[in-house]
């Protein structure tokens, strides 16, 4: 064995330019290394590599800008935020508007009033046949009672969230397996009755069931669907001891 | 021969298509005035085209399990928008050619061409309205809010490049370019549709911001794809004038790294005939840009990146869909990726 003074060491290649950085204007770049003879050893698949990092950098760069706006809308409600050039933050559903939030929400509903009286009086407006058809008009007294029942057999915070599409009659609906992007479990034990004109939804978790969100459809009899069913689990804080 | 023709993304894409233009014709009036307005409000539609982002829009929101009819209306005004933009992107690029046939404006003037993309614009709106019977008010005056968004990332996308090419601006970086592209093309081919067929199929109950990586990769890998179409493409199938992206001085991929590479005295020829106003570009300066290109390996240097793009949406598609149960919409989205840059 070589001692470690007599090992050969590869000589470290001359740079012909500055090492490649994406974001570097890439006219800076060009004015720095104007020698396209000499390319690097595998030019085309560092290219390849090259294009994905600099599209992560600003993708991420972009997202994390809509975060912040958002972020910022939300601890500066008075006047504008840190970032007072950035547009609205759309990023949050809740508060879409910062601190326009509340004549935005009643323009929203002057808005919403608008179109539903403006579409009701369309040539060829309304009323249109509904895909889930069987289906009465809408009417706002389409919206059933709906009760939920969670049975779990684990500690969890379960949130569920039920949406049935305008009109859609409560009797022969079920529910589909509910599934999780964060798990290969899915959630099987839900199920859907009437009762006294009620929508009873039972949720069982199992103790095995992983935390994550859940969604499926919520079908009628004839296998259309006619809205859907969503059941958050989320781990809950460690209970302090005395 | 197309290779991507016999995929199942054709097959969806000419179903999912066909409904979409089916629905889209009810919502275009056929009253007067029909010689300056309606009949040309049709022209761009009747055109044919892939019918891209309705397809996408409506497979999202089957691959949840949701019936056609729920997102129907979304994807058709999706696809009047992207009509609209079409008629005023060709004004304001000054392009001669689209889908194999003289532009609106070239056929019937500037001042006739804006109004008819206004008007494409408005009756996008309709579509919108009707969602409320089939989805309930609150998705629907969401998914309105979504199309604003779109509307304005679009508008600020294209405003960079317009910018760009006024001001004859050549020190652009490869993440200026993809910045520019998030905005102008991603948002409304891919991200928009994404997102509408998730609110759609998750009943807004999914984060939305998470298919904007998915939307993005797929939507740059594709406008990479387009601008390498404009330099090589067959001319009858790909509908507009071959070369016209460096007629028109687009700042694409393949210009800004011809830019980055060229010597001092290409670079300085090139910044000239970028800024000469288009018609003053002759055929034997795109010529000689389009050599330069080839040269310096521009075009391979894009078509690599084009890859590296759409295999980075295949890993998105993984992280955000999935988790849905194996289905034909699923399949479709997940092959969308190697489709893009494999179109020709």
């Amino acid at each position: 064995m070589s001692s470690p003074g007599s090992r050969h060491k590869r000589v470290r290649p001359e740079r012909d330019g500055p090492i490649r950085n994406s974001l570097t204007p890439a006219a800076t770049q060009a004015a720095k290394n104007p020698r396209p003879e000499a390319p690097p050893a595998n030019p085309l698949s560092e290219a390849l590599e090259c294009g994905v990092r600099t599209a992560y950098t600003v993708i991420d760069e972009y997202l994390r800008r809509g975060y912040e706006a958002a972020r910022s809308s939300r601890d500066h409600t008075e006047g504008r935020g840190y970032m007072g050039d950035e547009k609205p933050n759309y990023s949050s559903w809740g508060n879409p508007w910062g601190p326009m939030a509340m004549p935005m929400q009643q323009w929203m509903s002057a808005m919403r009033a608008v179109t539903e009286a403006w579409s009701s009086m369309m040539p060829g407006g309304f009323p249109q046949q509904m895909w889930n058809a069987g289906c009465a008009e809408p009417t706002a007294s389409a919206a059933p009672a709906v009760s939920v029942r969670v049975l779990s057999h684990r500690r969890a915070g379960v949130t569920t969230k039920v949406h049935l599409h305008p009109g859609t009659e409560c009797e022969g609906l079920t529910v589909g397996t509910l599934v999780s992007e964060g798990s290969d479990v899915p959630l099987d034990s839900v199920s859907i009755d009437v009762k006294h004109g009620v929508l009873q939804i039972k949720v069982v978790v199992m103790p095995e069931q992983p935390f994550g969100h859940y969604i499926g459809p919520i079908v009628t009899a004839d296998g259309r669907t006619a809205g859907g069913l969503s059941v958050s689990l989320t781990e809950l804080p460690p209970i302090k001891s005395e | 021969m197309n290779p991507a023709a016999g995929s199942p993304v054709s097959s969806i894409l000419r179903e999912y298509g066909d409904a979409a233009r089916a629905l889209l014709f009810d919502y275009l009036p056929a009253t007067e005035p029909r010689r300056y307005l309606y009949d040309l409000v049709a022209d761009y539609p009747r055109r044919g085209g892939r019918a891209f982002r309705p397809s996408l829009c409506i497979a999202t929101a089957l691959a949840f399990g949701t019936p056609i009819e729920a997102a129907l209306r979304t994807a058709v005004s999706i696809e009047l928008t992207h009509n609209a933009m079409l008629i005023h992107d060709d004004i304001e690029d000054g392009s001669e050619q689209r889908r194999g046939k003289p532009t609106m404006h070239a056929t019937h003037g500037v001042p006739i061409a804006i109004n008819v993309g206004d008007m494409l614009s408005l009756l996008s709106m309709r579509p919108l309205l009707d969602n409320r019977h089939i989805l309930g008010s609150d998705l629907s005056l969401r998914i309105f809010q979504e199309t604003e968004r779109m509307a304005r990332e679009s508008a600020e996308g294209q405003a960079l490049e317009l910018g760009w090419r006024r001001d004859n601006v050549t020190d652009l970086a490869e993440s200026d370019y993809l910045y520019m592209v998030l905005k102008k093309t991603c948002w409304l081919a891919t991200i928009h549709p994404t997102r509408m067929g998730t609110l759609i199929g998750g009943l807004g109950t999914i984060d939305l911001d998470r298919c904007i990586r998915f939307g993005f990769f797929l939507g740059a890998a594709f406008q990479i794809q387009d601008d390498l179409l404009n330099l090589e493409g067959d001319a009858s199938a790909y509908g507009k004038e071959i070369g016209g992206d460096i007629r028109e001085g687009k700042r694409t991929l393949m210009l800004i790294h011809l830019i980055s590479k060229a010597n001092e005295a290409e670079r300085e020829r090139l910044r000239s005939l970028l800024g000469q106003p288009r018609e003053a570009r002759t055929e034997a300066e795109v010529q000689w840009v389009l050599d330069r290109m080839n040269a310096y390996g521009s075009i391979d240097y894009a078509r690599q990146v084009a890859q590296g793009l759409a295999g980075a949406a295949q890993y998105e598609f993984t992280a955000l869909y999935g988790h849905l149960p194996d289905s034909r919409d699923k399949r479709f989205l997940e092959a969308l990726p190697a489709w893009v840059i494999e179109r020709n």
